[in-house]
C-alpha cells in the first residue's frame, strides 16, 4: 500500500491520527491529510453565532489549517511521509474524486457517536462515504470504548 | 500576527535562483547576517531533512519550508518571491513564485502552528497571490501582507 487518506475532521478525533501515521510508517505509505471547509457547515455556525459567513469561514479553514499542521508534526516525528490538503465543498464529493484522482488505497476516519442532529449527519456523512468512495474504508472509533 | 515577524530586510525578490536548497539558504543567510541566528547549518540540516521526507511545496507556487529547531531563539518567518519562478519539487509539478521560511524553537509549538495556519490560509486566497507575485519592492509585499493578516 502506497497512499493513505486521512480525513480530519477535528481535533478532538486524535486516534484515527494516530491509526493513520501508524499505519503509514508500518507499510512505508505517504499519509495524505485532508481537511474540507463544508460550506453547509459555515452557514449553520455563522447563523448560530451571527457572525458573518466569510469571516466564520476564514476562522474555520484557519483552525483546518492548525489541525493538518499538528497532524504532520505527529507524522514527520514518526518518519512518515506526509502531505497536507485543505480543500471548500462537499465533503463526499471532495473526498470521492481525491480518492480517484491521486489512487488513495485506504481511507481513515474518525468516529465519535455524537447527539442530536449534528450527530445524525456525521454519521450520514460516514455511511456515505463507504458507499461511494471507491477504496476501504477503516473507521476508527474515537474516544476508548 | 504575521507583520510582527517580518520587517523589509527579511523580505527577498531574486529574479531566478538555481534550486530550492540555493534559495533556503539565501533565506537563512539574511537572518544571519541580520544577527538574528549565530549559524546557518543547524538550520539547513532540519530544513534539507524535511525537505527530503516530504517537499514542503504547496498547491498554486507557493511553498513554506518549515522546522522547528533548538539554533533559534525565536520563531524566524523570511520571504523570498523568484520572478523566474523555482522548481521547488511541488505535489503539483508547477513551479513556486513565493517561498515561506519559518524556522522556530522546539519549544514554541503553539505559536509555530499558529503562524503556519494563518500564512496558508492566506496563501489559499488568489488577490494575495497575485498581488505578490506581482510586487516589486520589499516595502510593497510587506504592505500586502498587512492586508491580507487579518
Amino acid at each position: 500500500m502506497e497512499k493513505i487518506l486521512l480525513y480530519i475532521v477535528s481535533g478532538e478525533m486524535r486516534t484515527s491520527w494516530d491509526r493513520a501515521i501508524e499505519l503509514s510508517k508500518s507499510l512505508s505509505a505517504s499519509l495524505f491529510a485532508l481537511f474540507i471547509v463544508d460550506q453547509e457547515m459555515v452557514k449553520k455556525v455563522s447563523k448560530l453565532r451571527g457572525t458573518d459567513e466569510v469571516d466564520t469561514a476564514i476562522e474555520i479553514e484557519e483552525e483546518g489549517w492548525k489541525y493538518l499542521y499538528y497532524l504532520e508534526e505527529k507524522a514527520v516525528d514518526n518518519g512518515v511521509k506526509t502531505a497536507l490538503f485543505l480543500k471548500e465543498g462537499n465533503p463526499i464529493d471532495i473526498i470521492r474524486s481525491f480518492v480517484k484522482e491521486r489512487e488513495v488505497e485506504l481511507l481513515v476516519v474518525g468516529y465519535k457517536q455524537g447527539t442530536g442532529r449534528e450527530g445524525w449527519k456525521y454519521g450520514r456523512i460516514i455511511e456515505q462515504l463507504i458507499e461511494h468512495v471507491p477504496c476501504p474504508v477503516l473507521i476508527e472509533k474515537e474516544g476508548g470504548r | 500576527m504575521i507583520e510582527e515577524l517580518l520587517n523589509e530586510d527579511l523580505i527577498l525578490i531574486v529574479d531566478e535562483v538555481e534550486d530550492k536548497f540555493k534559495l533556503i539558504e539565501m533565506m537563512v543567510d539574511r537572518t544571519l547576517s541580520k544577527g538574528l541566528i549565530m549559524t546557518r547549518e543547524p538550520i539547513m540540516e532540519k530544513i534539507r531533512e524535511r525537505e527530503e521526507l516530504e517537499s514542503t511545496g504547496v498547491v498554486e507556487g507557493i511553498a513554506i519550508p518549515h522546522a522547528r529547531t533548538e539554533a533559534v531563539k525565536d520563531l524566524l518567518l523570511v520571504v523570498a518571491i523568484v520572478k523566474k519562478g523555482l522548481d521547488f519539487q511541488s505535489l503539483d509539478g508547477k513551479p513556486v513564485y513565493m517561498v515561506f521560511l519559518i524556522v522556530a524553537p522546539e519549544d514554541a509549538k503553539k505559536k509555530y502552528i499558529n503562524v503556519l495556519a494563518r500564512i496558508s490560509r492566506m496563501c489559499r486566497q488568489e488577490e494575495f497571490r497575485t498581488a505578490l507575485k506581482e510586487a516589486t519592492s520589499a516595502s510593497e509585499i510587506l504592505k500586502i501582507i498587512r492586508e491580507f493578516d487579518i
